[in-house]
């Protein structure tokens, strides 16, 4: 019976291995997502996780704000010109298969949804955590929520209403609770105005610790944010007086975006807006946040270069330094940087494409602080005409003894800070003033076309999204890290004086006070004062034509910073610019007469009312039946 | 060129244990048996290599001379090290069966078993947590059978088997099936023929079979989530001087314990004829309804802010068709003999259940009613005349487009050209007819034989992006330098639509354009041989000496002429090789 005793065996084997248990291949312990909140470490990620979701601000492929206005311009056969930004600049968003979709997460756009649910399932959960010391819990969940408000404010910026994701709807859920609908958008920024106030009180004042946590959100940052969403309820979009959105109503009928267009209702917007800001500049100041002035060390160098490294370095310095920046991502990298980079190295496969377009160099202001087409002492006439550089007062900006456009002469400080332009001196710390490096961007020339190389596509380069600090003598770019300001301080100042002016009848001393701190601070006289020598002195005394220089003011300040094209639409004026053709100088052109001609790059945009808010995509229409799509698409 | 060397250290043990146990004292024909084997492969490859320094060649001026532009910098031009995957597997099986087998009454035949299977393998390889967890079928099996005087049969059998890729209140399906078989020509009636139906069998099945292979491999453990704890780019830097940095947590699967085995009912009649002994008949109509089929859960919308989609078993879907085969098998003489088969087989399924987006207004984009591998696509009409016409036509919403772009047809009437009107186009990717002959025959000493393959009703596009000429300096296919449209010569039915640097997506989103029928004919195979005369070779102390030419793959019949079919959408990839062989076989 030998053979018995081994089938005995193989029953045993048999017994030994319990059905059930045996197919429990997974241990205990494997990870959930009870795991991140088991401790203070795995929770530390969740957190910075939420952060991640901010828009990617230092990216030209990712951040709507860059490319995609009127601000910016690219070689359109060079890459760019397939991308998001590049094709809605050449008006081809649709609804089909939107550009810069951050509602799905599609074409370099992130779904911020998910940041969202990530900031509920954060807030859901935190207190669960044993060892997070009781006062970190309490600045963690403020930063979440703050983030979680911002991530609406950022989708109400781009679709107008948007559903409230307060709570997480749970994974599954019956597909009648998931067909949510979208709310209107006074009401989403009545709620972000709440979180945002929730979050305000237990926000610190100032960030102690800053080599390790600048960046994070503090009181200013949190009442920032409320202005600016508090501003954005009272500017023309969406404060009741946009005649397109009057029928603008969900399947439930409920009215999205106000139509109340009552001046004293929109004033009352406007006053809230102007309490909320001034509340945000106060908190800031207090919290010591003040404006950039460049610091001389060792260098030897002209006031007017240094009043340019002031002007640029409030954009492109670190915040030990730069005590402007309110906010900034600082997660962001240098891939704008990269692109806005003139072809200054022996070794440089990059692209130097992205340029300011020509409309944006006339932007900014003669010497004498107001519109090239308002001084009577600035030839507009002639402006596309050449001449030679021969007096002192352009020593520091143009290059000795070279001819340029007369554009170039006798403008404002910020625009020899802000641009690039040939034969202008392109200032770096690694350069002296007598040394300094003279552009030279005629087709051929050193920082001009070269064919798959270097593509400048206006003739303006956007000096101001370059660090001074970069090095001259490595063979490739060696960027230096800075993080573009999502708000600085000037940006509050004059949305105050905006709200300001909207509020009053007539402007008064106060809101010229915040736009003059701004323009002294560029160099330039008071508002007053410089409009007295203009061909319309009465310009700043009436409340429209004020409006008309806070506008300016702003643009010029804030360019090429990823604001121009978000205010535009705020204020209901990117048709007028938007439509415009978008011109530079001729950059195939090799001789200075072929140059200096202007050439129209792109035309035709058809930017209509429509474009105001992005389309949603058909098939998340579809999804969701109890979502419409914005007016026009 | 000698790069460097390779070589394979590879083994395989194999220990097995059986064991066989006659329980007829106990009840007769009775019987059990045991079998428990571990398998363990190892391999070891290790390559050593150099990495040659490239260069380009640069012309002067001094036509006698030239300069070398080095490509690369990571040359080695001394023998390296690469690493190379390693592999350690380990799977044990058991076995144990009780079988019964008698015979009542000279005419009942009644037979029994039950198998229990256990099954694991398990892999070194893996990088991932969950794939380095063992992987173990457990099962048990079960028959019945029953027949009567080899005319009659019934038979039924069950399987309940147990999946570790599903929650435990979900782990275990029973699968049963039944059968039954009538074998006519050993009827009596059936005797006068006898001599010409040699075999006559009708037989029907019906049952259930169960799938837990789906999904992804990494995606086996469906009821449990899975996360990335660590995730750098769910990170974030912080700092004056970004000093601080820290990663993130990512999901990247929601939990759901009631994901669980897909099911299909099959059901099968067949018929077995066989005349004369020498050619052979089978026919089987099959039917089959799956339900359970695991799907992306698409009508979550994207506002619920989930990291993936999840899935669920949510697809039913059917499919019918008849399978035929044919065998010739006959020698005439001694001198003269021939083989000759064909097969044939028509299947064609569709969703019965599909989650998507409600499609009312839009009907023609359902899934539901459609085949499994139907491709939807925009209805290409010709190409525009000029830029006109594109002005006067509905918007084309897929980017940039002009004259001599592709032309679609507005299926909704909205003057927009969008997802909404994408129709159903062409045949299913798959092919829905699969048929294959072939002969063999041999006169004295010289055989040949062929054989054919083809398909059917099957649809495939050519890739217009990476066959699209000049992007990535890529070269022009002819047929698109014959065919193409240009402003003097606009050909609105041209191959390709206008040239361009760039990637067109207009002209690259699928639609009928580039739709092309993908059924074909083939001859798969063909070989003469001659075998030298015995007497001959035995002088020369052989056993057979064969010689043959053969080859693969010899010639297609395809309605689609610009590069063999079955290379499918890309004709820039690496082709089918056709193969010839010359050889010689000898038997000692």
């Amino acid at each position: 019976m030998k053979k018995f005793r081994i089938m005995g065996l193989f029953v045993g084997i048999l017994l030994l291995t319990n059905c059930s248990d045996y197919l429990n291949v997974v241990p205990d312990g494997a990870a959930t997502l009870e795991n991140a909140f088991s401790n203070r470490t795995n929770l530390e990620k969740f957190f910075y996780g939420c952060y991640n979701y901010l828009p990617n601000y230092a990216h030209p492929f990712n951040y709507p704000g860059h490319i995609g206005g009127d601000e910016i311009w690219f070689d359109v056969d060079n890459g760019m010109g397939n991308r998001s930004g590049g094709r809605i600049a050449q008006g081809q968003q649709n609804s089909n298969d939107p550009y810069h979709n951050y509602w799905d997460g599609a074409n370099d756009g992130k779904r911020m949804w998910i940041g969202i649910r990530d900031c509920n399932i954060f807030l859901e959960n935190v207190d669960q955590v044993p060892d997070l010391p009781e006062w970190e819990r309490t600045r963690w969940k403020a930063e979440v929520k703050f983030l979680k408000a911002y991530f609406h404010f950022f989708l109400l910026q781009l679709y107008g209403p948007i559903p409230i994701m307060d709570t997480n709807i749970g994974v599954s859920a019956s597909p009648e609770e998931v067909r949510i609908y979208r709310e209107p958008v006074d009401d989403v920024i009545e709620y972000i105005v709440t979180l945002l106030d929730e979050a305000t009180k237990d926000l610190p004042v100032i960030i102690e610790e800053m080599t390790t946590e600048t960046g994070r959100a503090t009181k200013a940052t949190a009442l920032a944010v409320k202005a600016k969403a508090l501003v954005w309820a009272a500017s023309p979009l969406f404060n009741g007086s946009y005649v397109y959105y009057r029928d603008f109503k969900d399947k439930r009928g409920v009215q999205l975006i106000a139509n109340n267009d009552d001046p004293e209702v929109i004033r009352a917007r406007w006053q809230r807006a102007a309490v909320a800001t001034r509340n945000a500049i106060d908190t800031a100041h207090l919290a010591g946040h003040q404006l950039f002035e460049f610091q001389r060390g060792f260098e030897v160098m002209s006031d007017t270069t240094a009043l340019k490294y002031t002007l640029r370095g409030c954009v492109t310095e670190r915040f030990t330094y730069n005590r402007e920046v309110i906010w900034a991502c600082t997660n962001s990298n240098n891939e704008f940087q990269n692109w806005c980079t003139p072809k200054m190295y022996t070794n440089y496969p990059g692209t130097a494409e992205l340029s300011a377009t020509l409309k944006i160099a006339e932007m900014y202001y003669t010497r004498n602080g107001i519109p090239i087409d308002e001084d009577p002492y600035w030839d507009y006439e002639t402006r596309y005409e050449t001449r030679v550089d021969t007096g002192t007062w352009h020593k520091f900006y143009i290059g000795a003894g070279e001819t340029t456009a007369k554009l170039n002469y006798y403008r404002e400080p910020r625009f020899y800070a802000h641009l690039g332009f040939d034969r202008g001196i392109y200032e770096l710390l690694a350069n002296s003033d007598e040394e300094a490096l003279v552009i030279k961007q005629r087709s051929g020339e050193v920082h001009g076309l070269v064919f798959q190389d270097c593509h400048p596509s206006t003739g303006y380069f956007i000096k101001k999204a370059v660090s001074f600090r970069i090095p001259t003598t490595t063979t490739g770019p060696t960027p230096y890290r800075f993080s573009i300001p999502i708000i600085r301080l000037p940006d509050l100042y004059l949305l105050y004086a905006e709200a300001l002016n909207e509020s009053l009848d007539t402007p008064d001393d106060e809101v010229y006070r915040w736009v003059d701190i701004v323009r002294t601070r560029a160099g330039l006289d008071g508002v007053l004062r410089s409009w007295e020598f203009s061909l319309v002195p009465d310009k700043p005394t009436y409340k429209e034509g004020m409006r008309e220089i806070i506008k300016r003011e702003r643009l010029i300040e804030l360019s090429c910073e990823g604001q121009r094209s978000f205010d535009l639409r705020r204020w209901r004026d990117a048709e007028r610019y938007f439509n415009e053709p978008v011109r530079g100088w001729d950059f195939q052109g090799a001789k200075l007469e072929d140059y200096y001609q202007t050439r129209v790059y792109f035309s035709n945009r058809q930017f209509t009312y429509k474009d105001y808010l992005w389309p949603l995509r058909l098939s998340t229409l579809m999804v969701n039946a109890n979502l419409v799509q914005n007016p026009g698409w | 060129m000698v790069k460097g060397y390779r070589s394979e250290d590879r083994s395989n043990m194999y220990a097995q244990f059986e064991a066989r146990q006659d329980l007829d004292f106990f009840l007769k024909g009775l019987s059990a048996r045991a079998l428990f084997n571990i398998n363990r492969y190892s391999l070891l490859p290790v390559r050593r290599q150099i990495v040659p320094f490239f260069y380009t060649l640069a012309v002067t001026s001094d036509p006698n001379s030239y300069i070398l532009n080095p490509i690369n910098t990571d040359g080695t031009d001394y023998l390296d090290f690469v690493p190379s995957t390693k592999s350690l597997e380990s799977t044990m099986y058991f076995e144990g069966a009780v079988s019964y087998n008698n015979v009542f009454a000279e005419k009942h035949t009644v037979s029994g078993l039950l198998v229990y299977t256990i099954r694991e393998l398990l892999d070194g390889n893996t990088d991932n947590f969950q794939l380095s967890l063992p992987h173990r079928n457990l099962g048990l099996a079960g028959r019945l059978t029953y027949s009567y005087d080899s005319r009659y049969f019934l038979e039924t059998n069950f399987g309940y088997n147990g999946s570790e890729r599903f929650h435990s209140s979900q782990r275990w399906g029973f699968f049963p099936s039944a059968g039954a078989g009538w074998i006519i020509s050993n009827e009596k009636f059936m005797e006068p023929v006898g001599g010409i139906i040699s075999k006559l069998k009708l037989k029907a099945t019906y049952g259930l079979v169960g799938n837990d292979a789906i999904g992804r491999d990494e995606d086996r453990f469906y009821y449990m989530s899975q996360l990335n704890m660590n995730d750098g780019g769910r990170g974030y830097d912080l700092g004056d001087d970004f000093g601080f940095h820290s990663n993130g947590i990512s999901i990247q699967r929601y939990a759901d314990p009631d994901i669980t085995w897909e099911i299909s009912r099959k059901s099968n009649y067949g018929l077995e004829l066989n005349l004369w002994n020498s050619l052979e008949i089978q026919f089987d109509y099959f039917r089959e309804r799956r339900s359970n089929i695991l799907q992306e859960r698409v009508s979550i919308p994207t506002t619920m802010g989930l990291q993936v989609t999840p899935r669920a078993n949510i697809g039913k879907a059917k499919g019918s068709g008849f399978e035929m085969s044919v065998d010739y098998n006959k020698a005439f003489t001694t001198d003269l003999w021939i083989v000759a088969r064909g097969n044939f087989t028509y299947a064609a399924s569709k969703y019965d259940v599909f989650e998507e987006p409600d499609y009312t207004k839009v009907p023609w984009r359902f899934h539901v009613g459609q085949k499994l591998s139907q491709n939807f696509g925009y209805i290409a009409e010709r190409l525009f005349i000029d830029d006109e016409e594109v002005l006067n036509s509905p918007l084309q919403t897929f980017g940039e487009y002009g004259a001599g772009d592709i032309k679609y047809k507005d299926i909704n009437g909205d003057m927009s050209i969008d997802e909404n009107d994408q129709v159903p186009v062409g045949f299913p990717t798959t092919p829905e007819i699969i048929y294959g002959f072939g002969i063999s025959a041999g006169y004295k000493n010289f055989d040949i034989s062929f054989f054919f393959q083809g398909s059917a009703r099957s649809s495939f596009w050519i890739n217009a992006g990476s066959t699209a000429p000049f992007i990535g300096n890529r070269a022009m296919l002819q047929y698109y330098g014959d065919s193409h449209w240009t402003e003097d010569n606009r050909d609105l039915y041209a191959l390709w639509p206008r040239l361009s640097e760039n990637a067109m997506p207009n002209n690259q989103v699928t639609s009928t354009w580039f739709m092309r029928d993908g059924s074909f004919l083939r001859l798969k195979t063909a070989e003469i041989g001659y075998t030298i005369p015995l007497n001959f070779v035995r002088k020369i102390k052989m056993q057979n000496v064969r010689l043959y030419i053969s080859g693969n793959n010899l010639a297609v019949w395809a309605p689609f002429k610009m590069w063999d079919p079955e290379m499918g959408d890309n004709g820039l990839a690496y082709p089918l090789q056709r193969v010839f062989n010359f050889g010689i076989n000898i038997e000692f």
